[in-house]
C-alpha cells in the first residue's frame, strides 16, 4: 500500500510534528521508497519465529526501590518533595 | 611548569585550531580542559587514563558543557551531569577535550545531517567522514585527539572509523552504560571507543565498561582484559570468513577482507568460510526497529523540558507541533514519521512486529556459528570507501545502505570492531570488521592487534586535499 500525502499528514499528527505544506509530497515519496525496500521482508516466513524486542541475556538488573534525596518526616509513611507547581 | 597532561591538551588544542576550520570535527572545545590537565599534572587526579585527552560525541551528556546532539532543538542545552561513560572516563583521569559533530540525534551515515554543518573526511575533505560519529572519527584521524567516544546504533562508530582509517568498537549490548547517552534506538545503542591504535581503544573500553545502577540494561559481566588482548596474537582462534558478502562491494573493500584473512591465517588463526544467510535482512529490519524506537524516544523533545521552544500561542499541542516541526531536521522527521507509521494501528504487525521476528533470525545466524566453535567473524565494515559530500543526501535509501554490514551486530547485540587495513589506490582508508560472541571483546582486540602490526595506523595530514 503506497504512502500518500494523507497518510503522511495523519502520521505527522500522531507524532506531534508540524510538516510544511510543500513537504508532505516529498516525504511521502521518501517513506514509500524505504517501505518498498522494507517489504523485502514479506518473503521471510516467520510464522514459528518468536520476536526479539531486545537482546538482553539476563533480566535487567534492578536497584532497590527507595526514594533518593528525600527523607520521610519522622514516623510518617509518606515523604515530602519540593513544590513544582506554583501556589 | 607545564606537565605532560597540559602539554598533551595544548598539542590537541593547537591541532584543533589548525585543522578544525576545514574539517569541523569539533562543535566546541571544553573551556575546562586546561584546568583538568593541571589537576592531573598536580597529582590530584590519577588513573589508567591520567592526562589523556578524549573527544566526546555531542550526544553524550557533559556536565556544564553544552550538549546539542547536532540539533537546533537542543541548542543551548547544558546538562547538569555527565553521562556514565564520560564520568568513568574522567574518573580514570581522562580529560574531556570537547564535543564532536554528529548527524542530528545520531541519525545518519555521513555527518551531513548535523544542523551545524557537515564534518569533512581528513583524508579527502571533498568526502564524508561517515556517521553518525563522524566528528569523533575525523578528530582522531587528524590528530586533534588521540581517542574519542562515539555511539553506535547501526554502525555509527564503526562506519566512520572505517572511512577515516581509525579503530572503532561497538561493545556488546549492555557492556557500557547508556545512562546519559541521548537515546535513539534503546535496544541497539551502545557507547564505543574510537582511537588511532587498538590498545588505546582497549584502554578506553576498560575504563567505561561495567554495570551501572543508572542503566538497568547494563550487564554485570566483569570488564574485559582488552588491553592485554591486543598483544596476545590470534593463535588458535577460529575465524569465519563471510566471503558471500563480498560480491557487489567495491573491489578494494573485497581485497582488504581477503588480505586481512590471509594475514590472520599467517598469524595462526584458522580461517573458514561461513555464511550469514539472514544478513541481507539487516537493513530493512534495522530501519523499522531503530525508527520505531526513535519515534518513542524523541517524543520527550516537545519544547517543555529541553532546549528550544517554539510557541505560536495556540495551546499546548500547537506548541509541541511547532517546536518539533521547526527544531528537528529533515532526516530526524523522516525517521520519526517512519517509526510512528511502523508502530501505528493497522500496520504494527506487518512492520514492527515482523521486524522483531526477523531480528531473531539475524541473531540466530551468529549464535549458530558461535555454538559451532567460531571465535570471530570477518567481513567488510562498509561496502565502499568514503563517498563524496552530497553524493547520497538526495536518496535516503542509498544512505541507509552504507550501514548494510554494520547493522547486523546491533540487531544481534554482539560486539564488533572496525580495524584499518591500509589505503586504497586513491589514498582513502580501507577497513575490515570483526564480530565476536557476546562479551568477547577480547577476541576482537586480539585480531585488531595482529592487523595493526601488518597495517600500521597513520594520521591524516592536516593539508590533505589542498592544492
Amino acid at each position: 500500500m503506497p504512502i500518500d500525502e494523507r497518510i503522511v499528514r495523519e502520521v505527522a499528527a500522531l507524532a506531534h510534528l508540524e510538516i510544511e505544506e510543500d513537504r508532505a509530497r516529498s516525504l511521502a515519496r521518501d517513506l514509500e521508497s524505504v517501505l518498498d525496500y522494507v517489504r523485502s521482508l514479506d518473503e521471510v516466513d516467520v510464522s514459528s519465529v518468536p520476536p526479539t524486542p531486545h537482546v538482553l541475556r539476563a533480566a535487567p538488573a534492578s536497584r532497590p526501590d527507595e526514594p533518593r534525596g528525600v527523607e520521610p518526616p519522622r514516623g510518617a509513611s509518606w515523604f515530602e518533595v519540593p513544590r513544582v507547581i506554583p501556589e | 611548569m607545564s606537565g605532560a597532561a597540559a602539554a598533551a591538551v595544548d598539542a590537541c588544542l593547537a591541532r584543533i585550531d589548525a585543522g578544525n576550520p576545514k574539517i569541523f570535527a569539533f562543535l566546541r572545545t571544553d573551556p575546562g580542559a586546561r584546568e583538568a590537565a593541571a589537576a592531573v599534572d598536580a597529582g590530584r587526579v590519577t588513573g589508567p587514563l591520567a592526562g589523556i585527552p578524549v573527544a566526546v560525541k555531542d550526544n553524550l551528556l557533559t556536565a556544564g558543557l553544552e550538549t546539542t546532539c547536532g540539533s537546533r532543538l537542543l541548542e543551548g542545552f547544558v546538562p547538569s551531569r555527565d553521562a556514565t561513560a564520560v564520568a568513568r572516563m574522567r574518573a580514570a583521569g581522562a580529560i574531556v577535550l570537547g564535543k564532536t559533530n554528529l548527524d542530528e540525534f545520531a541519525m545518519g551515515s555521513s555527518t551531513e545531517n548535523s544542523a551545524f554543518g557537515p564534518t569533512r573526511n581528513p583524508w579527502d575533505p571533498t568526502r564524508v567522514p561517515g556517521g553518525s560519529s563522524g566528528g569523533s572519527a575525523a578528530a582522531v584521524a587528524s590528530g586533534m585527539a588521540p581517542c574519542a567516544l562515539g555511539s553506535d546504533t547501526g554502525g555509527s562508530v564503526r562506519q566512520p572509523a572505517a572511512f577515516c582509517g581509525v579503530v572503532g568498537l561497538k561493545p556488546t549490548y549492555g557492556r557500557v552504560s547508556r545512562s546519559g547517552l541521548v537515546a535513539f534506538g534503546s535496544s541497539l545503542d551502545q557507547v564505543g571507543p574510537i582511537a588511532l591504535r587498538a590498545v588505546d581503544a582497549a584502554r578506553l573500553l576498560e575504563a567505561i565498561a561495567g554495570h551501572d545502577p543508572e542503566d538497568a540494561s547494563s550487564a554485570v559481566e566483569p570488564s574485559p582484559e582488552a588491553v592485554a588482548a591486543c598483544g596476545r596474537g590470534v593463535g588458535g582462534m577460529r575465524i569465519g570468513l563471510a566471503r558471500h558478502l563480498l560480491p557487489g562491494t567495491d573491489p578494494e573493500v573485497a581485497s582488504a577482507v581477503e588480505e586481512a584473512a590471509a594475514r590472520l591465517e599467517a598469524a595462526g588463526a584458522a580461517i573458514e568460510e561461513i555464511e550469514l544467510p539472514n544478513a541481507r535482512h539487516a537493513i530493512p529490519v534495522y530501519y523499522l526497529v531503530a525508527t520505531a524506537e526513535a519515534s518513542s524516544n524523541l517524543a520527550r523533545f516537545d519544547g517543555v523540558r529541553y532546549g528550544v521552544r517554539v510557541d505560536p500561542g495556540e495551546g499546548l499541542r500547537a506548541m509541541y507541533r511547532a517546536t518539533r516541526g521547526r527544531g528537528f531536521g529533515d532526516e530526524v522527521k523522516r525517521r520519526i514519521l517512519l517509526g510512528t507509521f511502523a508502530l501505528s494501528e493497522g500496520y504494527y504487525d506487518a512492520y514492527y512486529g515482523k521486524a522483531m521476528r526477523v531480528r531473531t533470525l539475524v541473531r540466530r545466524d551468529f549464535t549458530r556459528l558461535y555454538d559451532a566453535g567460531f571465535d570471530a567473524i570477518l567481513m567488510p565494515t562498509v561496502p565502499a570507501p568514503a563517498f563524496r559530500l552530497g553524493e547520497k543526501t538526495a536518496d535516503p535509501l542509498a544512505m541507509y545502505l552504507s550501514d548494510v554490514f554494520t547493522a547486523t551486530a546491533n540487531l544481534a547485540g554482539v560486539p564488533a570492531i572496525s580495524v584499518p587495513c591500509g589505503r586504497t589506490d586513491s589514498g582513502l582508508p580501507r577497513a575490515v570488521q570483526l564480530l565476536a560472541r557476546d562479551f568477547d571483546e577480547e577476541s576482537l582486540f586480539r585480531a585488531a592487534g595482529v592487523l595493526e602490526s601488518v597495517f600500521p595506523p597513520s594520521l591524516a595530514p592536516l593539508d590533505a586535499g589542498t592544492a
